[in-house]
């Protein structure tokens, strides 16, 4: 295991900001960390990186201890945490030789590298302040990247990107894997996650509230399914009895359901034989967003 | 890993394309003239005025001026036993036959630090020294510096290095500016002119008996060592204000309050014992060379310099412990 | 690529700060080591420094120096010139050369200590030299002790030795400057109006006529009387003390010492 968090707590002021987080990312893993804003996504975050101490429980990285030793921790991770801030003042080059300077065995001619892997290369001898923000997103990147680290965390990489800049970050990101690195990105939006990630965790008020596989959370769970039927009202007092379904909303000459997509041949019969007639059925794997939003309202009735 | 000396090195190189020591440069260069000018003012009006430049009747003249002063009864007794040490000396001075304060670009250079030691040094020192850890957290690189596998009184150390630094090279640079500048005015001459040294106060009586004489070279080498000492536990306090405050504004402001406070005591704390324990109150610890009166009667060079010390011991302290364990929110 | 400058640029700096470090840190313990431990440091004698002596300006121009006890430093007057400042500023107008001022009168002086500085302050010593015109009064502070009762009885006492002093300070002025003009500004009585018998003004004007009688050998002294100045009521002229005078005061001694200076013809220089 590349990233191991175990049972993660903080208090702040008396109040518990992260009640218990766990999750664990492997080699060459894209893992998503997800959440809204005030979720303790940036505070989880910034507790990988040993910028706050957590109250209770132990982050391992690469088997180390970030609480009781930083240094070796520390050095197989690469971050940006929240905006790739730098020293405006000196030029990106400059930017780059300060961080070299503070990890082992970084060379000249492995910052020409990062630099030419995230393309600086025209722009780098200029000072930061001229930079746009997706160019310092670059060097805040190539930054990260310097000491070759085995796990690169992105704390909302994407903020401020243009939908360009944003495909290009997710093949950046795809491209870093494929080289046996490990990233954790987190994000508010969820579409951007979904593309990016293999495995995502959910955190809300301090809490994860669901972790898997991007696949798992997106086929193992209900789907919604649509139904084109008529009479509609009659159609859905049938569906509303199956057990396994929950009608969700009924537009003009559709149902919109929840439910496993495996059993949808033998509602189709039981509708048929019913007298109904079906126009169409389409199944449809949520997005993560809808997922999020379910699960979201699933926390605020229970 | 991670060695000290590159982060000192990091620290050092920000510094300076922060372009903070540059700023105190050109601030020197702005600064100096304008008392160069104003000195030179002074001895031209003397001259004007008494048509010599014998520096007897000056000497002399000033004597009866600090004797009138002495038997004014609107003069506050602080003022008073300040004039009458300066009488003392300027006698002996006379009976010795050694010009006190020849104008040359030396004795400026003496004269300026001495005077700048309570506020403009420090203020130059702060300019550089307060937000070497704000700054970093307003503009948020804090993050990024610390998120390194360095531990983190490394860096904060580092930081420290990097004031000790910049500090000797302003108090170098002053001395160098003046030097130049005064020079313009006042000729490069006077290293050799001979300074008295070793004058001791015992209430108000000054005793000669060990006073002895010694070129000007060694008088400054002693002054500057001096003033950088205090410098140095300015800078401290400042590093620690850093730390503490958010904002650059926010430290810069409390310790120039603390400064100004000091040179508003030093005037009329002599009432006040017990403030003879601020640090503002004992920058000047030149005045102990000089055998001038202390702020505070019974204030002592031993004395000034282990108050200063526990200031600057405790800041460092203050300023490890929280920066070790702080949480970095913003 | 390759920033060469940040190499260069700390080498620079670590290389210099590191001499200047060492060099402070020496300054520092040497400074501390004289002030703590002076027996300990190495010094050289006085004697064996050369002082190094730059040329003594003598500006061409008229040079006044005073001397004595508060009437001659002004003390009262608002304005701060008292009348040898008034003389100065006469003197300035009515001569093309600058004129120079140099004050040496302070407050509550008496002749034994005017006498001592006199013999023993080189200052002074030079001052005088270069001057071309003395204004001076004492002896004031001799006879009436401020503060306690004065009466002439006491005063009377006093006299002798005051007059002993007062003689030889004329003797040591004219040793010291044989040239310059010296103008001795004889008592007042500020007390006129307390004083129905006139025992005070006799007495004052007994002391004056002592002082006249010191300065008739010296050619250069000139004693000049103050006494009808505050005749006959002394009040309009006096300061809130009661007893130096104040501008108005100061004005008319003035007034009479500028006549003495103005010279026959008008516009020569007096000197």
């Amino acid at each position: 295991m590349v990233l191991s968090v175990r049972n993660v707590k903080k208090k702040i002021g008396g109040k518990w900001i992260i009640r218990g987080i766990s999750f664990e990312i492997g080699e060459g893993e894209v893992f998503g960390f997800l959440g809204p804003n005030g979720s303790g996504k940036t505070t989880t975050i910034r507790m990988l990186v040993d910028l706050i101490r957590p109250t209770e429980g132990e982050i391992f990285i690469c088997g180390k201890s970030v609480q009781k030793e930083p240094e070796q921790a520390l050095s197989n991770v690469g971050c940006i945490v929240e905006n790739p801030e730098m020293y405006p003042f000196m030029s990106g080059w400059e930017n780059l030789e300060h961080f070299a300077r503070m990890a082992d065995g970084v060379d000249q001619k492995r910052m020409e590298e990062v630099v030419q892997l995230v393309g600086l290369q025209n722009r780098i001898h200029d000072k930061v302040k001229t930079y746009s923000l997706g160019m310092k997103q670059r060097l805040g990147i190539a930054q990260a990247l310097l000491a070759r680290p085995k796990l690169l965390i992105l704390d909302e990489p994407t903020n401020g990107l243009d939908p360009q800049g944003i495909r290009e970050l997710r093949d950046f990101v795809r491209m870093l894997a494929k080289n046996g690195i490990s990233l954790l990105v987190s994000s508010h939006l969820l579409s951007e996650i979904q593309m990016m990630c293999d495995r995502v965790a959910i955190i809300r008020q301090g809490e994860l509230i669901a972790v898997g596989s991007v696949h798992d959370l997106l086929h193992s769970r209900e789907n919604r399914v649509i139904w084109k039927v008529s009479p509609l009202d009659k159609a859905r007092g049938w569906l509303e009895q199956e057990s396994g379904v929950r009608v969700d909303v009924s537009q003009e000459k559709a149902l919109f359901t929840w439910m496993d997509p495996e059993l949808v041949p033998e509602l189709v019969k039981k509708l048929v034989d019913e007298g109904i007639r079906i126009y169409g059925v389409e199944t449809r794997a949520p997005t993560l967003e809808e997922m999020f939003l379910r699960l979201m309202e699933g926390e605020h009735i229970g | 890993m991670g060695s000290l000396y590159r982060l000192v090195q990091n620290e050092t190189l920000k510094t300076w394309r922060k372009k903070r020591f540059q700023i105190v440069l050109i601030l020197l260069t702005v600064i100096i003239p304008i008392f160069t000018y104003a000195q030179m003012r002074v001895v031209e009006n003397m001259r004007e005025q008494m048509g010599t430049n014998d520096w007897r009747i000056v000497v002399q003249q000033q004597i009866q001026d600090y004797t009138n002063r002495v038997s004014s009864p609107r003069v506050p007794e602080e003022w008073k036993q300040v004039l009458r040490v300066s009488i003392q000396k300027l006698n002996y001075h006379l009976e010795q036959n050694i010009d006190p304060a020849r104008p040359n670009a030396v004795t400026f250079t003496s004269q300026f630090i001495d005077n700048a030691v309570n506020l403009f040094l420090p203020l130059m020192v702060m300019v550089i020294a307060a937000d070497l850890v704000s700054a970093e957290r307003v503009s948020g690189t804090i993050k990024l510096l610390l998120a390194r596998p360095v531990r983190r009184w490394k860096v904060l150390f580092s930081k420290y290095i990097a004031m000790l630094i910049y500090t000797s090279l302003i108090v170098f640079a002053t001395i160098l500016l003046c030097y130049l500048i005064s020079g313009l005015a006042f000729g490069y001459g006077g290293w050799l002119m001979p300074v008295m040294v070793g004058f001791k106060l015992v209430g108000e009586e000054v005793f000669t008996d060990q006073v002895r004489v010694i070129e000007h070279w060694q008088y400054l080498l002693m002054q500057a060592g001096l003033v950088w000492f205090s410098c140095v536990v300015v800078g401290c306090i400042s590093l620690m204000l850093s730390v503490l405050v958010r904002g650059i504004a926010a430290g810069m402001g409390i310790m120039l309050a603390m400064l100004i406070a000091g040179t508003i005591l030093v005037n009329m704390v002599s009432a006040w014992e017990s403030a003879k324990y601020f640090f503002m109150v004992n920058l000047r610890t030149t005045l102990y060379l000089s055998g001038s009166m202390p702020p505070v009667p019974g204030m002592t060079l031993p004395f000034s310099l282990a108050v200063l010390t526990v200031w600057a011991a405790l800041s460092v302290l203050v300023s490890f412990l929280v920066f070790t364990r702080q949480d970095i929110y913003s | 690529m390759h920033s060469p400058s940040s190499a260069r640029i700390w080498r620079a700096i670590a290389f210099l700060s590191l001499i200047v470090f060492f060099t402070l840190a020496t300054g520092f313990v040497y400074a501390v080591k004289t002030v703590v431990m002076p027996a300990h440091v190495e010094t050289s004698k006085p004697e064996e420094i050369e002082t190094e002596q730059t040329d003594i300006i003598k500006a061409p121009g008229v040079t006044i120096v005073t001397l004595g006890d508060s009437l001659t430093k002004g003390t009262g007057d608002v304005s701060g010139r008292g009348y040898a400042g008034m003389v100065r500023e006469w003197l300035s107008e009515q001569l093309d050369e600058p004129v120079y001022f140099i004050p040496f009168a302070v407050n509550g002086y008496r002749t034994d200590q005017l006498l001592q500085a006199i013999r023993e302050q080189q200052g002074l010593v030079a001052a005088l030299k270069q001057a071309d015109l003395i204004l001076m009064t004492i002896g004031g502070n001799d006879l009436f002790t401020f503060g306690e009762e004065v009466t002439v009885e006491k005063a009377r006492q006093n006299m002798p030795a005051t007059l002993n002093r007062l003689d030889a300070i004329f003797a040591e002025l004219a040793r010291i400057n044989p040239r310059a003009r010296i103008l001795y500004l004889a008592l007042y009585n500020p007390f006129i109006r307390l004083d129905p018998s006139g025992e005070a003004s006799l007495f004052v004007q007994q002391f004056n006529y002592e002082v006249f009688r010191l300065s008739v050998p010296y050619n250069t002294i000139t004693v000049v009387p103050t006494f009808d100045l505050f005749e006959p009521d002394p009040a309009p002229f006096l300061a809130s003390d009661r007893f130096h005078p104040n501008e108005a005061g100061y004005a008319r001694i003035a007034q009479r010492v500028t006549s003495l200076l103005l010279p026959p013809g008008g516009d020569e220089s007096p000197f």
